[in-house]
C-alpha cells in the first residue's frame, strides 16, 4: 500500500503504525496502517461496525471519553505520536476539529456557536473577524449574517451542518475530520457540503467517513475501504482492507471484498 | 520518552502563535471545579451523618432505658416514664389504611389511564393535574381533609379519627401510586398484550390475567415507597386534628369481661389516634431536655420502620427484577 | 366489542365454543366506569383544595377587609385587638425559603453536574442513592436536627441567634430540598444529548467548560424547572421551620430572629382546637388560600419557562 501511495507527490500529515482499538476486552478495530496525505480528501468506507468511525475518533482522540477504550500502536501527526504521554488530547483536539453526523449546534446564539471555541482556546484576533470569516468559508455568512444574535437552533438542518463546520474552521485546524456529515441531511444540503468541501481542501487535510459510495467517488482523492470479521470470540472486529487513490478503489481494486462492497453486493 | 515541553506537538506555521490555549491554567481550574463539585455532593452526605450522629446519641441510651418499656408505655406527662406505644400503634394502623384505600383506587386509576384511555385527552389532562399536585403543600391537603373528611364526612369517617388520617395520607399518595402504576404497567411489553388478545381475550382479561402479575413488583416498590414518605409526614394529620397525647389504643380488637375478643372495626375507624411524627413533633416542642431524648428515641423507631418499608421495596424489587421481560 | 364481530355461523363446530361473550362485555365495561371514576379522583382532589380553601376564605374577607389582609405589618389574630397583615407571615416563609435556597440551590446544582459529569459509573450508583436518602427523611426528624443541633453549634459563632431562628431553619430546610433539586437537575443535565458535549470536546474544551458553557445552557430549562420545584417545596414545609423558627410573627429579614412561616401559622391554630365557626378557624384558610396561590404561581411559572425556552433536540 506504503508503495502505490508514494507514487503521487504529496506529504503525509498523519500516519497511523500499527493501531488497534479495544473497547473493554472487545477488540474493534485491528492493525491498522495508513497514510494521510496533506490537503487532500481521504475517504473512509466500509459497511456498519468496521471500525471507520473509531479510527476518526483516534484522530483526535475523542474515544478517550469512552470508558473502557484503549488504543495500541501509533497515530503520527507532524511525526509526533499523538498518543504520547506528554501530548495533550485537548491540544490535539485545538488541531484537529471535527463535523458529527448529526448538526449538533450548541444552545447558543450563531455568532456564540462560532466564538466559543476561539475563546476558551485563546484566540489572540479579532474574535468579530474570526465569526465573519469563518462564517465565509462555510458558505454561510449571506444567509445569516443579519441574524447572528438568532440561536443555532433556529437554522435549517443543512444551515446548521454548516453552522458546525464554520464552528470547527473558527478554531483553524490543520485537519478536519466529518464523521458522515451529510447522513442527517437532504440532497441540495449535502451538494452544498460537498462543494464547500472541495473548497476546503486547499487550505485543510479532510478525512471523512461515509456509508455514501457516490459520496466518496465523488468528493475525495483517496478513498479506504474497511470490513469487520468475525473472531473467535464470536465478535466482529474491523480492519483496513485496502487503501488508495479513489479511481483504483473504485474502479481496479485489488480485493475481491473492495470489489463488493463498492459494485454494492453488499453492506 | 525525553520530552520535557508540555506541548510537544510540532509548532504551527505563522508566528506569533494565534492561539494561546493556556492549557495548564486550565486544567488546574478543572480540578478546582472538580472538586468543588465533589465536596458539594459529600456535604449533603455529612449532613446526613451528623443528623444520624446526633438522633442516635441522644436517643440510644433512652431507648435502652428499661427497655422494651419505651415501646410499651404510653406517652406521659413525666419524661422519664413516657413511651410510644399508642403513635407506634396508630402509625401502624394509618399505615394499613392509607394501603387498603390508597392501592385499589391508584392502581385502578393507573390501569385506566395507561390501558383503557392512553393518549386520551383525559389522560392528558390528569397527567398535567398530577404534577401540579406534586407541587401543593402537604398541609394544604390537611386543610382539604379537614373540610372534607372531618366536617363534611363526619357521620362516615367520625371526624378526627384513624380513617380520616388514613384518607388524608391515601390522597396524599394517590398520585404517586398513580405514576408509579403507570410506569410499571408501561414496562410490560406490548407484545405479552397481543399475545393475549391473539387468543381473543378481552382488554381487560389481558390486563388482570397478563399484564397486572408481571408489573406488580413495580407496582408495589413504588407504593412502598410512596407510603415510606406518606408516614413521616406530620403536618397535614396536625389539621385534621390528630391528638398528641392519646393513652388508649384503637379499639379495633377489645376483650369483653368473660374473656371473648370482640372485633369492632368500625369502633377501632372512628378511635382518635396520633402517629410517630405528630409525637415526637410534640416532645421536640417541650422544654425539657428528657422529652428531647425521648424524641431522638421515638425518632429511631420513627428510622427503624420507615427502613423497613425501603429494605421491602428494595427486596421486591430485587427478587422480581431477574424475570423481567 | 371487536370479538362479537365474528358470529358463531362462521365457525366449523359453533356448539362447542361459547364463550360468556356479554359477561366478559359487562365485566369490562364496569371496570372502565370503576378505573376511569378512581382516575378522576386526582381531578377532585385539585378541585377540592380549590373549593374547600375557597369558601372559608370568603367568609374570612367578610369580616376582615381584604386591603388589611395585604397592607398590615402586624399579625396579631390571636390577640384581643387583633390585626391581619398576612405580610409578616410571607415574610417569614420568604426569609427561610430564601436561605434554604440559597444553600440548596448551589449545592444540588454542583451534585449534580458531579453525579452526571465527573463520577464514575460506580461511584454514581453509590452517590445518588445515599443522596436520595435526605428526600425520605422525615421532616420532624430534620427540625429536630435544626433546633437541638445547628442552633446550638450556631450561637457560639453568631452573636444574638436566639433559640428559634430563621437561620438553623433555613439551613436545614435547604438540605431537604437539596435532593430535589439535584435529582431533577441530574435527570436534565443527563438527558442532554452526548454529541453536543462532543461537539465541545472537540474544539478543545475542557470539561468543566464544557458543563459551564454547552450542558448547563442546553439543560437550562430543567434546571430551573428543579429549582422552583424545591421552592414550592420550601415554602410548604412545614415542621422544619415551625420546629425550629418558632411561632413568633415579626416582619423581619434578620435571620438570627424568629419568625412565623404560613404553615407554622396553619400547625399553631390547628393545634388549639379553634370552634369551626369562629374567625381564627377560617384565619387558617385564608393563609392556606395564600400559600396555595404562591406555588401555583411557581408552578405556572415554571411552567411557562421550560415551554419557552426548552431546547429542543431529536
Amino acid at each position: 500500500m506504503q508503495s502505490e501511495l508514494s507514487a503521487v507527490v504529496h506529504t503525509d500529515i498523519l500516519q497511523v503504525e500499527d493501531l488497534s482499538v479495544y473497547y473493554g476486552s472487545f477488540l474493534a478495530l485491528r492493525d491498522v496502517y495508513l497514510s494521510i496525505p496533506q490537503q487532500k480528501i481521504t475517504a473512509f468506507i466500509g459497511p456498519s461496525g468496521c471500525g471507520k468511525s473509531t479510527l476518526l475518533r483516534c484522530f483526535n482522540r475523542l474515544n478517550d471519553f469512552v470508558t473502557g477504550a484503549r488504543v495500541e500502536g501509533r497515530i503520527l501527526f507532524h511525526g509526533m505520536n499523538l498518543y504520547d504521554p506528554n501530548v495533550d488530547p485537548v491540544d490535539v483536539r485545538r488541531r484537529i476539529g471535527m463535523v458529527f453526523q448529526k448538526p449538533n449546534p450548541f444552545p447558543k446564539s450563531i455568532y456564540e456557536n462560532i466564538a466559543y471555541g476561539a475563546r476558551i482556546n485563546g484566540y489572540q484576533g479579532n474574535i468579530d473577524e474570526l465569526v465573519e470569516r469563518s462564517l465565509r468559508d462555510a458558505a454561510l455568512w449571506d444567509e445569516v449574517k443579519d441574524k447572528l444574535k438568532q440561536s443555532g437552533l433556529s437554522l435549517s438542518g443543512g444551515q446548521q451542518q454548516r453552522l458546525c463546520i464554520a464552528r470547527a474552521l473558527a478554531i483553524e485546524p490543520e485537519v478536519l475530520l466529518m464523521d458522515e456529515p451529510c447522513s442527517a441531511l437532504d440532497p441540495i444540503s449535502t451538494q452544498r457540503i460537498e462543494e464547500l468541501m472541495s473548497h476546503l481542501k486547499e487550505r485543510y487535510t479532510i478525512i471523512i467517513v461515509t456509508h455514501n459510495m457516490q459520496q466518496a467517488a465523488r468528493t475525495s482523492d483517496f478513498t479506504a475501504f474497511f470490513n469487520a470479521q468475525h473472531m473467535e470470540t464470536g465478535e466482529r472486529s474491523g480492519f483496513l482492507v485496502e487503501y488508495g487513490l479513489t479511481e483504483m478503489i473504485f474502479e481496479s481494486p485489488k480485493q475481491e471484498s473492495t470489489q463488493d462492497y463498492v459494485s454494492g453486493r453488499f453492506g | 520518552m525525553t520530552m520535557i515541553d508540555s506541548n510537544p506537538l510540532p509548532p504551527e506555521e505563522g508566528q506569533p502563535p494565534r492561539y494561546k490555549p493556556a492549557l495548564k491554567r486550565r486544567y488546574q481550574f478543572d480540578r478546582v471545579y472538580a472538586t468543588v463539585a465533589l465536596i458539594a455532593t459529600l456535604l449533603g452526605l455529612l449532613v446526613l451523618l451528623l443528623l444520624l450522629f446526633d438522633v442516635f446519641r441522644d436517643g440510644l441510651p433512652r431507648l435502652a432505658l428499661n427497655f422494651p418499656d419505651f415501646l410499651t408505655s404510653f406517652p406521659s406527662r413525666r419524661p422519664l416514664r413516657a413511651g410510644i406505644l399508642s403513635p407506634l400503634i396508630g402509625t401502624l394502623w394509618v399505615l394499613v389504611l392509607t394501603m387498603l384505600i390508597s392501592i385499589p383506587i391508584g392502581v385502578g386509576a393507573g390501569i385506566f389511564l395507561e390501558e383503557f384511555a392512553t393518549e386520551s385527552l383525559l389522560a392528558k389532562i390528569i397527567e398535567v393535574n398530577i404534577g401540579n399536585l406534586a407541587a401543593v403543600p402537604t398541609i394544604i391537603y390537611g386543610l382539604l381533609a379537614l373540610q372534607v373528611f372531618v366536617r363534611l364526612m363526619e357521620p362516615i369517617t367520625g371526624g378526627r379519627s384513624i380513617l380520616s388520617g388514613g384518607l388524608t395520607l391515601a390522597l396524599l399518595v394517590l398520585p404517586v401510586v398513580i405514576v408509579a402504576t403507570r410506569e410499571a404497567l408501561r414496562a410490560v411489553p406490548d407484545s405479552i398484550r397481543q399475545a393475549g388478545y391473539a387468543i381473543g381475550t378481552t382488554r381487560w382479561q389481558v390486563v388482570r390475567d397478563h399484564v397486572l402479575p408481571i408489573a406488580s413488583p413495580g407496582v408495589f416498590t413504588g407504593v412502598i415507597l410512596a407510603l415510606s414518605r406518606a408516614i413521616g409526614q406530620a403536618a397535614p394529620l396536625i389539621t385534621i386534628g390528630a391528638l398528641t397525647f392519646i393513652a388508649f389504643l384503637p379499639p379495633f380488637i377489645t376483650i369483653s369481661e368473660n374473656g371473648v375478643p370482640q372485633i369492632q372495626i368500625i369502633d377501632g375507624l372512628h378511635s382518635s389516634f396520633t402517629v410517630l411524627p405528630i409525637q415526637v413533633y410534640n416532645w421536640v416542642s417541650r422544654p425539657q431536655p428528657e422529652f428531647h431524648n425521648a424524641a431522638a428515641a421515638g425518632i429511631i423507631v420513627l428510622m427503624i420502620v420507615l427502613l423497613l418499608m425501603n429494605a421491602t421495596a428494595i427486596y421486591l424489587r430485587n427478587r422480581f427484577q431477574q424475570t423481567r421481560y | 366489542m371487536r370479538d362479537s364481530v365474528v358470529s358463531s355461523k362462521q365457525v366449523a363446530d359453533s356448539g362447542l365454543w361459547r364463550p360468556k361473550r356479554s359477561l366478559s362485555r359487562w365485566s369490562e365495561w364496569i371496570v372502565k366506569i370503576v378505573f376511569g371514576m378512581f382516575a378522576l379522583i386526582s381531578i377532585a382532589t385539585t378541585a377540592g383544595i380549590i373549593f374547600s380553601l375557597i369558601f372559608e376564605t370568603i367568609e374570612f374577607f367578610r369580616e376582615v377587609p381584604m386591603w388589611r389582609f395585604l397592607t398590615d405589618t402586624q399579625w396579631t389574630p390571636l390577640f384581643t385587638n387583633p390585626q391581619y397583615g398576612v405580610i409578616v407571615l410571607i415574610c417569614g416563609t420568604f426569609l427561610t425559603s430564601a436561605i434554604a435556597l440559597l444553600v440548596a440551590m448551589p449545592l444540588g446544582l454542583m451534585a449534580a453536574i458531579y453525579l452526571s459529569e465527573y463520577a464514575s459509573f460506580r461511584v454514581r450508583r453509590w452517590l445518588k442513592p445515599a443522596l436520595e436518602i435526605l428526600a425520605g427523611i422525615p421532616s420532624v426528624v430534620y427540625g429536630y436536627f435544626a433546633l437541638l443541633f445547628i442552633t446550638p453549634l450556631l450561637q457560639p459563632l453568631i452573636p444574638g441567634l436566639q433559640t428559634f431562628n430563621a437561620l438553623s431553619a433555613g439551613l436545614i430546610l435547604g438540605i431537604a430540598i437539596l435532593p430535589t433539586i439535584a435529582s431533577l437537575s441530574e435527570d436534565a443535565i443527563y438527558a442532554v444529548p452526548q454529541n453536543l458535549r462532543q461537539g465541545s470536546y472537540a474544539l478543545g474544551a475542557m470539561r468543566w467548560e464544557t458543563v459551564q458553557n454547552v450542558v448547563i445552557p442546553a439543560a437550562l430549562s430543567g434546571i430551573v424547572a428543579s429549582c422552583v420545584l424545591g421552592v414550592a417545596r420550601a415554602v410548604g414545609e412545614t415542621l422544619i421551620v415551625t420546629i425550629a423558627a418558632g411561632q413568633n410573627p415579626r416582619l423581619t429579614l434578620d435571620p438570627r430572629s424568629s419568625v412565623q412561616t404560613m404553615t407554622a401559622f396553619i400547625v399553631q391554630v390547628s393545634q388549639g382546637d379553634a370552634p369551626t365557626q369562629s374567625l381564627e378557624f377560617k384565619t387558617i384558610f385564608a393563609v392556606g388560600m395564600t400559600l396555595f396561590g404562591i406555588t401555583l404561581v411557581l408552578n405556572i411559572f415554571s411552567f411557562w419557562f421550560v415551554n419557552r425556552f426548552r431546547e429542543k433536540y431529536e
